[in-house]
């Protein structure tokens, strides 16, 4: 039994160091005292203010569509149930890449719906809307999912037990439901917000401008090789663990008050 | 008053009902093998099931349409359903009731001491108690209890039914409490109703089932039981003799046509064990089986010239008296008026 755990641990232990090393590495590389004056450059400033503000947006968004969805698929049987979770996994399945051409299709400049919008003064690409456009399209199965997972966890027993004791359907989800589901919702929420955080692909079809840090990261690549490129990943990198770290300390505080399991 | 009129209700092959029920301010115990319904009749008498067809009436209203939470119908579970997230405090008013209100049902049950306490902390009795003071304190008009007490240790269960009788005869609403142990039917129930295959087979008081069983489930969930297969040979009124193999035996059975077969119940402490004799009644058996059942003896007996084993029952008292050991043979008299005419269906 003891030499199966360690066989347990060591295998698990390589994947960690395989996590930890590259990132460790990155931190530790010769920044040639770059980091400050990238962390001064307005540019860089600009692009995390973009990454961090969008991002919130878009995880908001996503919370406030799909949780309910999750809800949906959690408590609903119905015949073409398997058929919407695949059409939840699809963009996650998509290449960023090819995810961000989708979404030009439907909300670019030639579109019916990119006219419509530019016709009431709105930008659909190139712009705020354009990044969280493609920021949910990306991460919101996150939340789907993870948000499902957490309500499939929560008995239907207690639901009607809630319900039996005089209280309405809402009542149940906000007092019984959703604080039994909050492990599933933080997680869903960690996991959308640090995707979101390094989006690339489908953010940089529908917005080159304003630019996101990924965005930013890869300009500067291409504009000054590796070496000035990797001043601001190591930004993106402490930003993104910052976040995260936030995230998961505030996640530990409401299921301290929430679920004791 | 609980009013069931005709009610219907079709899972896959399983089809509940169409059942009636009349529930005063009384204790009724389903009592069912697994499987017969009892569940699923307390689920479409709360709401948390649609019905196919049929009524259900609460103090004469019609609340067959109305949602879970306006039914007033408190339901609790085999299963843990305390809120997990909250303390015991936080479970008993959840159904938000003012704090006057639940001081007596706290006494009640005695769980004054916990209230402050995480609902994980607790042990199996404490739970079920805050399961069913939470269900009381929010004023049910009609309180449905599915086997809240199955999964305790038999000790805690006994003195948690004890309790629990007196409580549920105090708040004085129809109270229907599903089990498929006898022990809890006989301990908490007015009435009794034997469910099977979807439907109610038999209601009446504990004695009057036991005694008088209709169904072969009746009997045989109710207590021990010989079902046997005779045949009806000779009428004369009430009294009938019925063959049994090579014995004809004196019954009391109504309503039957001669060479009717008949199936029929014969309780193990109806059963009388002595030295042999030559009577009406009176047959011969060898033990082939004793069993120690703490205080009696439980033993299976061959009859002479049947192939039907059967059980009876003798006390410790007997035992010693008689020198029952397997091998041995013995007289066995059946009682007329304990030949019961049981349904097989």
């Amino acid at each position: 039994m003891k030499n199966k755990i360690s066989s347990i641990g060591i295998l698990g232990g390589i994947l960690m160091i395989y996590y930890i090393a590259p990132v460790v590495s990155l931190l530790f590389w010769n920044a040639n005292n770059a980091i400050i004056p990238s962390v001064m450059n307005e540019d860089v400033i600009s692009a995390m203010i973009t990454s961090v503000g969008t991002s919130i947006v878009s995880v908001s968004i996503s919370c406030i569509l799909g949780i309910p969805l999750a809800y949906f698929l959690s408590r609903t049987i119905f015949r073409w149930k398997n058929i919407v979770l695949f059409v939840v996994f699809l963009p996650l399945v998509l290449p960023p890449i090819v995810s961000g051409m989708v979404l030009l299709t439907l909300f670019g400049p030639g579109s019916i719906l990119g006219l419509l919008a530019m016709s009431s003064g709105i930008e659909l690409t190139q712009s705020l809307v354009g990044i969280i456009l493609a920021q949910v399209f990306v991460i919101s199965p996150f939340i789907v999912i993870a948000t499902k997972v957490g309500f499939d966890s929560v008995d239907e027993k207690l639901e009607y037990t809630s319900r039996s004791l005089g209280r309405t359907k809402i009542e149940t989800f906000w007092k019984v439901t959703l604080p039994l589901s909050m492990r599933g919702i933080i997680a869903g929420i960690m996991l959308a917000f640090a995707r979101s955080m390094g989006e690339f692909g489908a953010t940089i079809m529908m917005a080159y401008y304003p630019r996101t840090m990924p965005t930013q990261i890869w300009v500067s690549f291409i504009t000054g090789g590796v070496e000035k490129a990797f001043p601001v990943a190591i930004v993106l990198l402490v930003s993104s663990i910052v976040v995260i770290l936030l995230i998961s300390i505030l996640g530990q505080e409401v299921r301290g008050s929430y679920a004791p399991y | 008053m609980l009013h069931i009129k005709s009610i219907v209700k079709s899972i896959g092959e399983f089809t509940l009902g169409p059942i009636e029920l009349t529930v005063g301010n009384e204790i009724l115990v389903i009592l069912g093998p697994s499987g017969s319904g009892k569940t699923t009749l307390l689920n479409v008498i709360s709401g948390i099931l649609n019905m196919d067809d049929g009524e259900i009436l609460i103090g004469g209203e019609n609340i067959s349409k109305e949602p879970i939470e306006k039914r007033s119908t408190a339901i609790v579970f085999q299963e843990d359903t305390l809120f997990p997230h909250m303390t015991v405090m936080e479970n008993i008013t959840y159904a938000n009731v003012g704090r006057e209100d639940i001081k007596k049902i706290i006494d009640i049950f005695g769980i004054g001491k916990i209230l402050d306490r995480s609902i994980d902390t607790l042990s199996g009795g404490e739970k079920n108690r805050v399961s069913l003071a939470r269900a009381i304190v929010s004023k049910p008009k009609v309180l449905l209890l599915d086997e809240p007490l199955s999964s305790l240790d038999h000790p805690i269960r006994k003195r948690l039914s004890i309790d629990l009788r007196k409580i549920l005869k105090q708040i004085e609403i129809p109270v229907i409490y599903v089990t498929h142990d006898r022990d809890i039917a006989w301990e908490i129930g007015d009435k009794i109703a034997i469910m099977s295959g979807g439907k109610i087979c038999q209601i009446g008081t504990p004695e009057g089932i036991f005694k008088n069983p209709k169904t072969v489930v009746a009997a045989e969930i109710t207590g021990e039981s010989n079902i046997l297969k005779m045949v009806v040979i000779k009428r004369n009124g009430k009294e009938h003799i019925v063959e049994w193999g090579p014995y004809k035996l004196e019954a009391r059975v109504d309503g039957l046509e001669n060479d009717k077969e008949i199936c029929v119940c014969v309780r193990p402490e109806n059963i009388v064990l002595g030295k042999q004799k030559k009577g009406k009644n009176w047959m011969k058996g060898e033990i082939v089986e004793k069993i120690f059942k703490g205080h009696r003896y439980a033993v299976e007996l061959d009859i002479e010239g049947v192939k039907d084993q059967i059980r009876a029952y003798a006390s410790l008292k007997q035992n010693e008296n008689i020198k029952l050991e397997k091998g041995i043979t013995l007289g066995v008299y059946f009682p007329k008026e304990s030949i019961q005419i049981v349904s097989n269906k």
